[in-house]
């Protein structure tokens, strides 16, 4: 059987000789890729918890969230976002077709938050 | 002469199109997958931790995805690094240049006797991890 695929090389590198970190890409090694990309509100009373899940028929998919936990400014929150510094924190859960977003208000007042996701190709169990 | 290769997104003009809506360009590095897999970590009866390692031998410290549970009983899962907010349960990745360690800990409060009971009994923790060919910014 004939060897094919596909190298590209970064810039100022040779395709055939550089290493395989000098690539952007290529057909030997995979790529996590974007299913889907999202966005969603909560609304969230002061001192109170609030959740939300999105559901998908992916299965056991890898997701990345980010929540604006401060007026524009977003942070991880796909596992939790403790220690960010920030009165309000969130954390997301991951389910084999959905995933819950939860979101902890301590701002001082209720907020709507802007919850952003990327729902990846690959595994995440 | 340069050379490059684009691919956008459906419906939009290769050749005008924001870089945003590239699915693939020659110009921006993708994270690259040199290994990945399933992984269980077992913390034994009476114990705090317990940790697997994974050899890459790529000479350098990677970038790394690892997707793991917070706790043995539970049936979600979450990116690592992962702990609550009293930090009794943890789950995190180590990186060096030729290995990656992932640890779970699931321990008890001095004063929690039935946390201690529980702790008493094996925890298996599972989770799925890649290793990227690309190395963290030096």
């Amino acid at each position: 059987m004939a060897e094919w695929g596909i190298k590209v090389s970064q810039e100022n590198q040779n395709v055939n000789t550089c290493a395989d970190k000098d690539l952007v890409f290529s057909t030997n090694w995979n790529t996590p890729k974007i299913i889907e990309r999202g966005n969603t509100t909560l609304t969230v009373a002061n001192y109170t918890e609030g959740e939300v899940t999105i559901n998908h028929n992916y299965g056991w998919v890898g997701v990345l969230v980010y929540i604006d936990l401060a007026p524009n400014k977003y942070y991880f929150c796909d596992a939790s976002s403790y220690g960010t510094g920030q009165l309000s924190y969130g954390w997301c859960y991951i389910y084999e077709n959905c995933f819950t977003v939860y979101i902890n208000n301590w701002s001082g007042a209720e907020r709507t938050y802007n919850i952003q996701y990327l729902i990846l190709r690959e595994k995440a169990g | 002469m340069s050379y490059n290769i684009k691919v956008s997104n459906p419906l939009y003009d290769v050749n005008t199109c924001d870089d945003k809506d590239l699915s693939f360009t020659g110009e921006g590095n993708l994270l690259k997958v040199k290994l990945e897999g399933d992984y269980s970590i077992t913390i034994p009866g009476g114990q705090d931790e317990a940790s697997i390692t994974i050899y890459h031998n790529l000479g350098y410290e990677p970038a790394v995805l690892v997707f793991g549970k917070r706790g043995y009983e539970t049936s979600f899962r979450q990116r690592l690094p992962i702990t609550g907010r009293v930090g009794f349960q943890r789950h995190f990745c180590d990186i060096y240049a030729d290995r990656i360690v992932i640890t779970a800990i699931d321990s008890c409060p001095v004063t929690d006797q039935q946390c201690f009971n529980r702790i008493a009994n094996p925890r298996i923790f599972t989770g799925h991890y890649y290793i990227f060919i690309d190395p963290l910014p030096s």
